[in-house]
């Protein structure tokens, strides 16, 4: 299990949401039960009609346990998730019992049994509301077997059988799929609201914080001036000033990746010749002395629309960040291939480097996330977002020691 | 000589940028700062500067506007040098972007600066040498 703040964060939201499902749920039973309790004492006792004629001890317990749910649902949250099985463990048993009550009366069991294949999809769609992925399979399950079991009494042939299984085990593949589907939207959903939070936060603070940035820049560019007119640079001054002068370098680089983060301009898209660019791009990476960068790109690729600025940023960080996955001690490769597929120009750039194990490959585009000593977790989370505002695609293919592939595809 | 130094005027709101930027051109240029463009023009046009070095966010006007403005009150207009955090929306057709000799994107290079201003103050000061016909 891949487990980070984000997920887990949402896996609470999930559960919180789950249990106010099912209290909701609770309360639904109880009124369906209620109504149904009605139904059969009205027509079967006082009207005399045999056929709502059922087994009213069982409809007793059930509403019994219906009206205890809501209350043990109310009161406490560790029960309550428990509860959440109660369609299956509770539910579906009893409409086996009061349905099966009503063989003894009614002119056709098989209808009886057919109808509770109705109630039984319904039961599970409402499970689905607060159920996790294996306590829905485990009320289709359940709502299987019963529902076998009511049509073998009404003696129905088996491929009857056979169908209401599939048709209830496509029910649930329909709702967990659904499921899951939520899930990761709202996976999406949280991501987003994650950028643009911190796209105003880091607009806001780049902005006030380039001014003095460059005041400093400045400044320790004067003094090195005069203390070289004056003679002094002895060995003693140098070394604070070379600090002073690489940290506000490095404080500027970031600054200015925060406020290309937090761009809000929109891109002005220009045909560009994707095989010059690619050859500018490897011209400005800083190759450690141990890695090759190939670039194999055919001529006569057609032209991409996009903003070339833009679009080098997002190909030398993906050549950097190749470069700088192959460990110094060994010899590596940077390979950028470029190719038309389709109605797309797909460049893939591939090292042979040190790969990402599943954990940093799930979080590898979220922004202020990095494995590297100085990264500020913006670059991969820029590239994405340059990609996407180019209406493209970002892919990447990787596992732990085997290096790692991004593919970026943009529209032709 | 009595004027062997390119006179510089220096145009920025931020007060700390604007001291750096006197210290870092003052060792080797005549430089007057100003933190308003309005208060800029009126200096720009009572006595003459070879080289104008402006910031683009400004209140009450952008350094291109600033520029603009310059070159219609002035002939020669005084070469303009743009420093921008936002390099991008500095556009060719905007008034007052052809009277800019370079845009500098920030964060900017101070030795680059230092040159470029001292490289576009010759060309002002060689202008200067010839009385305009």
């Amino acid at each position: 299990m891949i487990r980070n703040p984000e997920q887990a964060a949402l896996a609470r939201a999930l559960l919180a949401e789950r249990l106010f499902n099912a209290k909701r749920t609770h309360l639904v039973r109880l009124v369906g039960v209620l109504f149904f309790a009605g139904l059969f004492v009205t027509l079967g006792v006082v009207q005399g009609d045999r056929a709502w004629a059922t087994d009213y001890g069982s409809l007793a317990t059930y509403l019994g346990l219906a009206a205890g749910c809501v209350a043990v649902a109310a009161k406490s949250d560790r029960f309550g998730a428990w509860l959440t099985l109660a369609p299956a463990l509770l539910d579906m048993p009893f409409i086996y019992l009061v349905q099966r009550g009503q063989y003894a009366t009614t002119p056709s069991p098989a209808a009886v049994a057919g109808f509770s294949l109705g109630i039984f999809s319904l039961l599970l769609a409402i499970a689905a509301l607060s159920s996790t992925r294996w306590q829905l399979w485990a009320s289709a399950g359940s709502a299987a077997v019963w529902e076998v079991l009511l049509q073998a009494e009404a003696q129905v042939s088996v491929g009857a059988r056979v169908a209401a299984v599939v048709i209830l085990g496509l029910t649930a593949f329909m709702l967990v799929y659904a499921s899951d589907r939520r899930a990761s939207l709202l996976v999406q959903t949280s991501r987003r609201e994650k950028l643009a939070a911190l796209g105003q936060l880091s607009a806001g603070v780049g902005h006030d914080l380039r001014n003095p940035l460059a005041a400093i820049a400045n400044a320790i560019f004067v003094l090195r001036r005069r203390l070289q007119k004056a003679d002094a640079l002895s060995e003693k001054v140098e070394e604070p000033l070379q600090l002073a002068e690489r940290e506000v370098a490095a404080c500027q680089r970031i600054v200015t990746e925060l406020l290309d983060y937090a761009r809000e301009t929109p891109l002005e898209l220009q045909p560009v010749d994707v095989k010059a660019l690619l050859e500018e791009c490897a011209g400005l990476v800083r190759l450690p002395a141990n890695v090759t960068l190939k670039l194999e790109v055919p001529d006569g690729l057609p032209q991409a629309p996009g903003e070339r600025d833009r679009l080098r940023q997002v190909f030398v960080n993906l050549m950097q960040n190749g470069a700088e996955a192959i460990p110094p001690e060994r010899p590596g490769t940077v390979t950028v291939t470029a190719a038309a597929v389709a109605r797309e120009l797909r460049v893939v750039v591939r090292d042979d480097g040190i790969g990402m194990d599943a954990e940093t490959r799930a979080r590898v585009f979220e922004p202020l996330f990095t494995t590297k000593k100085d990264g500020t977790g913006l670059g991969l989370a820029i590239v994405e977002s340059l990609v996407k505002q180019h209406g493209g695609r970002l892919t990447l293919e990787t596992a732990k020691g085997q290096g790692a592939a991004f593919t970026v595809a943009l529209a032709r | 000589m009595p004027h062997s130094q390119p006179r510089v005027l220096v145009v920025d709101d931020d007060p700390g940028v604007l001291k750096s930027l006197e210290l870092l051109l003052g060792d080797d240029c005549d430089v007057v700062v100003c933190d308003s463009p309005r208060d800029a023009l009126e200096v720009a046009t009572t006595s003459p500067f070879d080289v104008i070095v402006t910031d683009y966010r400004m209140p009450h006007m952008t350094g291109a506007e600033f520029a603009h403005a310059l070159s219609e009150r002035l002939k020669p207009t005084p070469y303009c040098l743009l420093l921008t955090g936002t390099p991008n929306e500095v556009k060719p057709h905007m008034p007052g972007a052809t009277e800019l000799v370079m845009v500098l994107a920030k964060p900017f290079d101070p030795d680059r600066l230092l040159r470029m201003v001292l490289q576009v103050g010759r060309l002002g000061m060689n202008r200067r040498a010839v009385p305009a016909a």
